[in-house]
């Protein structure tokens, strides 16, 4: 049968490049025919089959002659037949999914005029061969989910093109990368005000437990190999730790149906930054699929533009590797492995700064070599209830200067979960689990230090968890999750969570409530770069309690389509934390110090979020969000009575947008993204520093031409930070003595005005809230092959 | 802030008013399409999609709801609705399909890899139609708008 090409679309698959690019059953055909003459009416004729897999009937097979309009297909009996078949030679074609396509000779003449087959089959068992069913599947799709969840797919990230995943997040509304230090622009991720020690990170939903610096866990997978990134912000289920109280963000990296072959990606700036991205899937067998991701990016221009003596943005030397492996297993099951090796060389300072000076007091330097290893796994059990084993394990190495100061750290995390997903009746939805981690860490400082040798810190933190969806009505949902965990060091935590969804019955109004506590255990040297500055000595008042916090979200999502055939969505989040014995950095007591503690009162973030989501019919997309949040203290002021103080370097207002127009007769697109901050308090340095206590408004704004062409090849290029914003020249105070040789200070420690140093200033990087990069041009190539 | 935060939700509550339910398309369960073919031979459109594509959204709205499309659809074809995500197993032409995980609460459907694989590319939505030969004819990826599936289904 000629199979009428009539539609105007562009792409007709042949029949058979589907079921054999599928390796699907192969019919072993053994041919019996049976001739049977009927009297013949006219000059057509008719052919009669039967068509067994197995012996057994099959049923909806195509029996057609090919190139002609004959056809039909097989009954419950495995039967077909074609009449009034005009006489002549045909191909007879049987074909059904999931079987190879068979063909066979058929003459209808005056003499066959009607001829009957009996086609009989084997079947040899395959991937897609039926299999006894296990029954106990039952994820809930995303936004089943009581937790609210956002999605974001490499389109929108192709927005604004950055070197890294990291960098990508402040595109998202509520999500910010946030640069802790001005010389080594290390930084962490906070989502709407709450810490990166907050935030799990996850790949393909196999958490990379981590405490040093998360920041490398969402660097080196190429962007082609993200097929979305999933952004949970508040309490997450308690399947992800007591600290995943902020949020998480999960990376869903392609399945081997939808990765490219082949996919590269290469970026260079007029800052001479240039970031390599490659990605390959290929086999490594019948059975196993991988992805590999290559990440490079070099930066090794000392620049100093606005003259301050030092590098305006760090120089960099990255590579990361990563590799994930899933095996085809029996059933389905899931057996995933990936790995991830990152080496950095940064180093940011005095432009005239060369290797030779390091942990010297010529020139001041920041230099950081930072090797890290990950490996994350998910198993699941070969019986027929639902058990998954994770497992994820890393090793981090950091050895570096901060001036003069050395710090050099180590840390392995051993973790390994048990989780049973079991469905009761028809409304609750279990999941019961079981987790440990160990921790080891070590480092130079007097944090692991016992007596005056070296007492690394071991923590292994056992835990148990359960958790109930529990569907009480079809437009209500209910999840319930407790966590206990035992720290050997701090003893028992417990971390309830509740969430809760409402959906309208036409699914485009979704509300959802979530409320849940979270505890961390702080290192200050691991978390906040700042300590480490050789700037300012670090004190500790006194031995750190863990930190504390109860946070709730209430999120509503609504979706609009317009008649136009035009999408508008929106979602609204209101949050509030509140924080028991948080851990604050005190800058403002004395320049010369960072003074920690768990504050005496409490402390609260709280704001809400708007996103808005526009896709209109001709071609123009927009999305915008904006926070507004306020992040405070209540503190003792040592008499009773609480003291309301404004966090640092926390700004009240941010927004973010991205707007895209397509053209498609010339296959490209504009892409306009920016950024906006309100200001932030800074740590000054005392009464007489004369730069100002609040950074001023702020805002970064990109612009991005791509072109695609129909081999694969995607050119793209544009403007980085339109407006040329930097901070002023002064936001390292005294850059030009980084050693403070020139400063003079009374008996108490305390800095003394001078001719030389008339507002009583010590060297500082830590005054610090936006890059010092200023406009740069862009330009990049990607190329995709898909088989 | 609070009142800010009640007001903003009260807006958009309001906002949120229903729509008017005309005739739209019926989508055919998996486990009852044998049933249907056995009644009546009929061209075949399986919709390809996930929850997390709005476009796939787009699509279900603005052209599977669409009701003068709806009635020609509900008449002609036998319209199944596949999500790519779904851990089921289900059965397609008497043979059964499932879940294929690629990490822990992520995966793809095998039958969404068999039918919707473009190129090597699975894309949402992807449309995929078979004639009442229950022969594949071809894929559309991406949103058809109405006038365009109105189109196909005439011919």
């Amino acid at each position: 049968m000629r199979i009428p090409f009539v539609w105007s679309f562009s792409f007709v698959a042949p029949y058979h490049s589907l079921t054999d690019s599928n390796s699907m059953n192969k019919i072993y055909l053994s041919l019996a025919f049976l001739l049977v003459q009927i009297v013949a009416f006219s000059q057509t004729g008719s052919v009669r089959g039967t068509i067994t897999v197995k012996g057994k009937p099959l049923e909806f097979a195509t029996a057609a002659f090919k190139a002609t309009q004959y056809g039909t297909t097989t009954d419950e009996k495995g039967v077909f037949e074609i009449k009034n078949v005009k006489y002549g030679s045909y191909q007879l074609v049987i074909s059904a999914i999931g079987y190879r396509t068979i063909s066979k000779s058929v003459t209808i003449s005056e003499a066959k005029f009607f001829q009957e087959l009996t086609l009989q089959t084997d079947e040899l068992e395959n991937s897609l061969a039926e299999v006894v069913v296990t029954g106990t599947m039952k994820e809930v799709s995303k936004l089943e989910s009581p937790v609210p969840v956002e999605i974001y797919t490499p389109v929108f990230f192709k927005r604004n093109p950055v070197p890294n995943l990291f960098e990508s997040l402040q595109n998202i509304n509520g999500v910010r990368p946030q640069l802790n230090c001005n010389v080594c622009n290390t930084g962490d991720i906070h989502i709407n005000g709450l810490e990166g020690p907050y935030t799990m990170i996850m790949i393909d939903g196999m958490p990379i437990v981590s405490g040093l610096s998360t920041v490398y866990g969402l660097s080196g997978i190429p962007s082609a190999l993200i097929e979305r990134v999933e952004i949970v912000k508040g309490p997450a289920s308690t399947l992800y730790g007591s600290e995943a109280v902020g949020g998480l963000i999960n990376v869903i990296t392609k399945k081997p149906s939808s990765a490219p072959l082949i996919s590269v990606d290469v970026m260079g700036t007029t800052w001479s930054e240039f970031n390599t991205d490659l990605g390959i899937k290929f086999k490594l067998g019948e059975k196993v699929q991988s992805l590999f991701g290559l990440n490079y990016f070099n930066f090794q221009v000392p620049t100093d533009k606005n003259g301050d003596g030092f590098t305006d943005i760090t120089l960099q030397n990255r590579i990361s590797l990563f590799n994930k492996v899933s095996f085809d297993r029996k059933n389905n099951r899931l057996f995933t492995i990936g790995g991830r090796y990152v080496y950095e060389n940064r180093w940011g300072g005095q432009t005239n700064w060369t290797p030779k000076y390091r942990g010297g007091d010529e020139l001041y330097a920041e230099t950081i070599y930072t090797k890290r290893w990950e490996m994350i796994g998910a198993y699941q059990l070969p019986i027929k209830e639902k058990i998954t084993f994770q497992f994820s394990a890393n090793g981090h190495n950091q050895d570096s200067f901060y001036g003069t100061t050395p710090y050099n750290a180590q840390q392995y995390i051993g973790f390994g979960q048990f989780t049973w997903d079991k469905k009761l009746g028809k409304s609750h939805d279990l999941l019961l689990g079981t987790a440990l981690r160990y921790t080891y860490y070590d480092d130079n400082t007097p944090a692991t230090a016992l007596d005056g040798s070296n007492a690394p810190s071991k923590i292994a933190l056992p835990g148990i968890f359960v958790q109930d969806e529990i569907a009480l009505k079809p437009n209500h949902k209910l999840l319930l999750g407790l966590r206990y965990d035992y720290n050997s060091v701090h003893g028992n935590i417990l971390t309830p969570r509740l969430n809760y969804k409402w959906t309208s019955t036409n699914k485009r109004n979704v509300l959802r409530a979530s409320i849940g506590n979270g505890y961390r255990v702080a290192n200050v040297f691991t978390e906040d770069h700042a300590a480490l500055t050789g700037a300012r000595k670090v004190e500790f008042t006194e031995e750190l309690k863990p930190e504390r916090s109860w946070n709730g979200n209430i999120n509503y999502v609504r979706k609009f389509f317009l008649a136009d055939g035009s999408f508008i969505g929106l979602d609204a989040t209101a949050f509030y934390t509140y924080f028991n014995n948080r851990i604050i950095p005190d800058y403002l007591t004395d320049p010369n110090k960072i003074i920690y503690s768990n504050l005496n009162g409490n402390a609260v973030s709280r704001g809400i979020s708007l996103n808005i989501d526009f896709s209109l019919t001709n071609g123009l997309k927009l999305m915008a969000g904006a926070t507004a949040m306020n992040v405070f203290q209540r503190q003792d002021d040592g008499s009773g009575e609480l003291v309301k103080q404004t966090q640092l370097l926390t700004e009240k207002f941010t927004g973010v947008w991205s707007v895209s127009y397509s053209f498609p007769q010339i296959a490209l697109t504009i892409d306009y993204t920016g950024n906006l901050y309100g200001p932030m308090k800074l740590p000054i340095l005392g009464p007489l520093d004369p730069r100002p206590e609040y950074s001023p408004w702020w805002s970064l704004q990109n612009i991005q031409l791509t072109k695609k062409f129909n081999n694969g090849v995607e050119i793209y290029g544009g403007v980085k930070n339109l407006l040329n914003f930097t901070p002023t020249r002064d936001a390292i105070a005294r850059a030009f003595d980084p050693f403070d040789k020139q400063v003079t200070f009374d008996a108490t420690g305390q800095v003394v005005p001078t001719a030389n140093n008339p507002y009583a200033l010590t060297f500082d990087p830590s005054y610090v809230y936006a890059p010092n990069q200023g406009i740069r041009g862009f330009v990049g190539v990607r190329y995709n092959l898909f088989r | 802030m609070k009142k800010v935060t009640l007001s903003l939700l009260c807006l958009l509550f309001a906002l949120g008013g229903t729509y008017s339910q005309a005739q739209i398309t019926n989508w055919t369960a998996f486990e009852n399409l044998n049933d249907s073919l056995r009644k009546e031979r009929r061209p075949l459109l399986v919709f390809i999609h996930t929850d997390w594509c709005k476009y796939c959204k787009m699509m279900e709205i603005k052209t599977f709801a669409n009701p003068q499309l709806a009635k020609v659809l509900n008449q002609q074809y036998y319209c199944l609705h596949l999500d790519a995500e779904d851990t089921r197993t289900l059965s397609f032409l008497n043979k059964k399909y499932k879940f294929k995980p690629s990490g822990v609460e992520t995966g793809v459907h095998e039958l969404a890899e068999l039918l919707g694989n473009d190129k090597g590319k699975l894309t949402y939505p992807t449309t995929v139609f078979f004639d009442q030969n229950l022969q594949l004819q071809g894929r559309i990826v991406g949103v058809i708008d109405r006038q365009r599936l109105q189109a196909i289904v005439a011919k």
